[in-house]
Parts: C-alpha cells; structure tokens; sequence
C-alpha cells in the first residue's frame, strides 16, 4: 500500500487551477521527484502535501492516515524551502533545535538529536554560528539538518538546488540522497531542471498544466516518454511532427514535410492520424558519404558546430528546410560548418508517439 | 579636496549650532543667577533646580506624562505591530487605504484632533479621564510606531512563518518564536519616538486634560502665561537630559537605530 497517497486532488486560485484531479502514489522510503516547467503545479501539490495550500477536493493520505484537514504544524512533515527560511536571529543549533523545541522534549534529549543531525549533514562545527556567517551550501546543510531533527514522516524539499552556483549543487544533490537514504526517509522533492531529476529520483512525476502526465524511473521516462510534451521536456531531441502512413508490429513510419522517417512504436497507432517522431540528439549520427534518402538516413547540411568538450553538437538542416541536430563524442566528430552529410540513427533509438491533436 | 573638506566641517558646525544653539541658551539659562530671563551671565548657581524641588506640580505633571508617554506608545506599538503583520502580508483587502488611515494623524494639524477628539467624547457623554487622554495620545503617536514597524516588516520573510509551523509551532506560537524577536528592534525604536513624542505633545494634551491629568507641557504653559522665570529653564534643560539619555540609551545599549 502507498505510504503517501494524492486522491484526486485539485487546487483553484478563482478560476485559474493550479492542480487538476491529480493522483499519485509515493511508497515507503522512495525519493520521488516533481518535475515541470514553472507554473505547471508542482509546487502548489508539494505545498498542499505540507499543509500550507487547502485542496478544493480530493484527499491527502499519509501512513494510511487522511491528513487533508489536519493544519501543518500537526503532519510530522519536514519542509526544506528554495531560499532555506533559517530563522535569521537564531543561531545554527538553534535553529536545529526548533522543531524539538516546538515539541517540548526534554533538553539532553534536543542536545543529542541536534548534535547528530548536524553530523548527519556534516555541520558539526559551526553550531553556534548564525545564518548569515554561513556560506550558501552550509546554509543549505543546516536547512536539511533542521527538517530531518524532528523525524518528520515525510521529508519535502522545494527546488533544493536552485540557489547554490554549479559546482555545489553537484555535491548537495549527492549529499541530500545519501541523507535520504542514511535516514530512509520518503522524500519528495521540487525542481523544473531535469538533469536533477534524472540523478536524484528514484522516481520522477512529470507534470504540466496541473496534471501528472508520466510516472515512472528517470530511465524509463527518457527513454520512453509517454507525450510529446515530456518529449519536448527531458533529454535533448530532434522532435519531428507528421502523420502515420504504415505502422505495424510495434514499428511505424511517419512522412513529415516531404520526409519517410522510421522508428519504434509503444501505443497503438493508426495510420493517417498525428504522430511525433522522437530522435534523441545523443543518439543521432553524422557520417560522410552520398548514400540514398531511407527511412532513417536523412542527408543534411551542417550549419552550426558548437564544441562542448567531450561532446560536439551539431546542427543541421535537410533539403526542405527540416532542423536535425546531432551530438556527437568530440573523438568521432570531424565535420565542418558548410558540409553535406548524412544524419541518421537506429529504428529503435526513434520513438513514435501519438501526436497532441 | 582639503578645501572642500574644510568647507564640509564648517557646514556641519553651522547646522549643529542652529540646531543645540537654542538648547544650550536655555542650559546656560538655567545656571545663571540673574532673575529676569533671559539676561546676560552673572554667576553659576543651582537655585533654580532647587526651587523645581518646591514646585509639586511639576513633579505631578511629569509623573502624568510618563505614564500617559509610556501606556499610549504600548497601545500605539501593539497596533502598529499587529496591522503592520497584516498589512505587510498583503492579504488584506484595501490595504492601502487602511494604512494611509493610520498614518493619516502625521498630516493632520495636532489641534484638529485635540479639537475633534473633544467633540466626539461629549457626544458620546464620555467625561475626560486619564484614560481618554491616552487613548488620543495612542491614536497621535500611533504613524511614528507604525512607520518603524513597516519598514521592519519589509525585511520580514513571511516564508519564515510557514518554516516554523512545518516545525511544530502553531500560527500563534511562530508569530512569539519568530515574527516578534525579529522585529524587535523596529519595536523599540518605534515605541522610544512614540513615548517621546507622547511627552512632547502639548496641542492635543491642551484640548483633553484635565486639572488631576495635566501634563508637563500643559502645567509649563500655563505657568509661563503668567511669568516667565529661569526656573522654566531649568525644567526644560531636566526634560532635555533625560529625553537625551533615554534616546541614546536605546541606541548604544540595545544597539537599535533610532534615527535610520
């Protein structure tokens, strides 16, 4: 049974909705991910988890618990926020110790549980220290030791990794999972950048226009999304829209200004309706050679060359004025700016999907 | 450079003696054994502090203004830290509106009020009390406290609120734990220019005390109608030190700006 459970749950602001009939299922000790362009409802369902947003409908269950009406300072549910909310006239332990404070344990005990949370995120140190003599990843560090001392029941991070440059949010999103799973907490956590979602979750919801459009494994998702959209969302493809002229067997074809292009196919398609071909950049080729237009071979010309170190990408345009973009490990990339060549991929690294209309 | 820096210095001394030259005349008054006032400098003495001492309804009157300064700056700072949370959060229908309503005893002239005030108790047959007179001190003082606490709160994070109650703390037990030690510093220098403005206000108290509630300013006034000697110099020079002292005291000891 899920351990966090969304029933149908939808939130209004007058008549704009920002969360439609959404469900989701979160299981014991899973760190689950939001992920969605900004305004698509993400962070209005994390704050409806946590209390702070009343669902117009639908129910919220934890631990089997109907939480929908119970105000946020009674869920047990750690919130860390984007801009960290340190208490900025407490010092370090101090704000630690807020929520034991709260729940009035005894002192030796608020003493110990601070001092280990503290050593969890790897503070211990700095304890007296007030907010803003902290760096930006330490202050990240005791935002997470604040919402883990209480044991919380769920822990819910809002786009964690937003304010801190680069380099750190490398090692903080590495930091927050390995904390996760020292705690073997059930975390959910807010972002609109895929590439966190894809190292962080164990399972991402992608989101748009207040609805949940797929649920599933990073690897699933990139590898097969279920809509154009998430198509368009995560990993870098070339999105190619037409219409089904044959489809048999788990395989289809698709002609798209003036182009036959072949590929895999999940969902049963028929032929003549809207359909979107979805060729990973990664997984295109460039190569030299006057080989003949196939169902997946398209000769292009290379009009732009960006060297990304150990990748190059390149961007292409065919005959009739198709863009295709390729990238290519820098060792296997030996083409020029100007040049005709051939860009093509395999008929399983092409997904067709249905069309949106 | 140097020129102009000089220039800056000279300017600075010139604002500073229009600006303490008054109140050092009136100190230099208070010492001077001369009895006619003012008058030119005869000899130091402190007989005009002592005669203060035989004049009880001094003393009366300036217990009357500190306890009117200190019970209308609390209301006036509980207010003010009351509807400046509210209005800071912009949730509040006519916020706007509601605020330039607080504040709009800064732009009307003190004897409207006091005059106003008057009227509306006597037709509400509400005789005048000490209780009166603080209530309208509170609504006069009410803009300085209420300035102070909403630039306090323009730095306030209201995401603070929603940590503390993800922590535990119910809406009321956030607002003690964390709203109010962070705006603590606004509320004291709130409070200190409202009790001193309290103690000041003589166009209001004028209009609303009565012989048992007069206040300092009220009992000097009239006292002067009558004759002015420097024994009124050395009462204002007493009232100067001390509104000075408790000034200063706020901001060296609390380290609370005041005049930010």
């Amino acid at each position: 049974m899920a351990y966090l459970e969304l029933d149908r749950i939808t939130k209004r602001y007058g008549t704009a909705t920002a969360v439609a009939d959404l469900s989701l299922s979160v299981v014991e000790g899973e760190m689950l991910c939001l992920l969605g362009p900004s305004g698509c409802g993400k962070t209005t369902t994390l704050r409806a988890i946590a209390g702070f947003e009343h669902v117009d409908s639908g129910a919220i269950r934890l631990g089997g618990v109907d939480v929908t009406d119970i105000p946020p300072e009674k869920r047990d549910i750690g919130l860390v926020f984007q801009n960290y909310a340190l208490f900025p006239h407490l010092s370090v332990e101090e704000n630690v110790a807020f929520g034991l404070r709260m729940r009035k344990r005894p002192a030796a005990e608020i003493r110990a549980t601070v001092a280990e949370a503290l050593r969890l995120v790897q503070l211990d140190g700095v304890g007296g220290r007030l907010p803003r003599q902290l760096s930006g990843g330490q202050q990240q560090r005791v935002a997470l030791a604040r919402a883990i001392a209480i044991r919380p029941r769920l822990l819910l991070l809002d786009e964690p990794l937003s304010n801190l440059d680069a380099k750190l949010r490398d090692t903080m999103r590495d930091e927050i999972r390995r904390v996760q799973r020292e705690t073997g907490l059930t975390a959910i956590f807010v972002t609109h950048d895929q590439s966190e979602a894809l190292a962080m979750a164990d399972r991402m919801a992608v989101m748009d226009h207040g609805r949940i459009v797929q649920v599933d494994t990073p690897a699933r998702v990139y590898d097969n999304p279920a809509h154009p959209f998430i198509a368009g969302f995560i990993g870098q493809a070339n999105l190619i829209e037409g219409r089904v002229v044959e489809a048999s067997g788990g395989t289809a074809l698709i002609e798209a200004g003036g182009l036959r292009i072949g590929g895999h196919c999940r969902a049963a398609l028929s032929v003549g309706q809207s359909a979107m071909a979805v060729i990973k950049t990664d997984r295109s080729r460039l190569m030299r050679g006057a080989g003949v237009a196939d169902e997946t071979t398209v000769p292009v010309r290379v009009t732009m060359r960006t060297f990304l170190g150990p990748f190059v990408s390149f961007t292409c345009e065919n005959a009739t004025g198709v863009k295709l973009s390729a990238l290519m490990p820098s060792a296997d990339a030996q083409f020029e700016a100007g040049e005709s060549v051939l860009l093509s991929w395999r008929v399983e690294d092409c997904l067709i999907i249905p069309g949106v209309a | 450079m140097k020129a102009l820096r000089g220039l800056g210095i000279g300017w600075l001394v010139l604002v500073l003696i229009f600006l303490l030259g008054p109140t050092l005349v009136v100190l230099v008054d208070s010492i001077n054994s001369a009895t006619s006032f003012p008058s030119p400098f005869e000899q130091a003495t402190l007989r005009w502090y002592r005669a203060l001492g035989e004049h009880e309804e001094f003393l009366d009157a300036a217990i009357n203004s500190v306890e009117i300064a200190l019970a209308s700056s609390a209301i006036a700072t509980l207010c003010a830290f009351l509807g400046g949370f509210a209005l800071s959060r912009r949730r509040v229908r006519f916020g706007h509106a509601i605020s330039t309503a607080m504040l709009s005893p800064l732009f009307i002239p003190e004897i409207v009020i006091g005059l106003a005030i008057l009227q509306v108790l006597g037709l509400v047959a509400l005789p005048l009390s000490m209780l009166t007179l603080i209530v309208a001190h509170a609504v006069f003082v009410l803009p300085m406290a209420l300035r102070l606490t909403l630039s306090g709160f323009s730095r306030f994070d209201f995401g603070l609120l929603d940590a503390a109650r993800s922590l535990g703390a119910n809406p009321a037990r956030a607002m003690l734990a964390v709203t109010l030690p962070i705006l603590r510093p606004s509320l004291i220098a709130g409070f200190t220019l409202s009790a001193v403005f309290s103690f000041v206000n003589l166009p209001l108290s004028m209009f609303l005390t009565t012989p048992r509630t007069a206040t300092l300013p009220v009992v000097v006034f009239a006292y002067m109608e009558s004759r002015i000697d420097p024994m009124i110099a050395a009462l204002a020079t007493l009232v100067v030190l001390i509104a000075a002292a408790a000034t200063i005291g706020v901001d060296r000891f609390l380290r609370i700006r005041i005049l930010d």
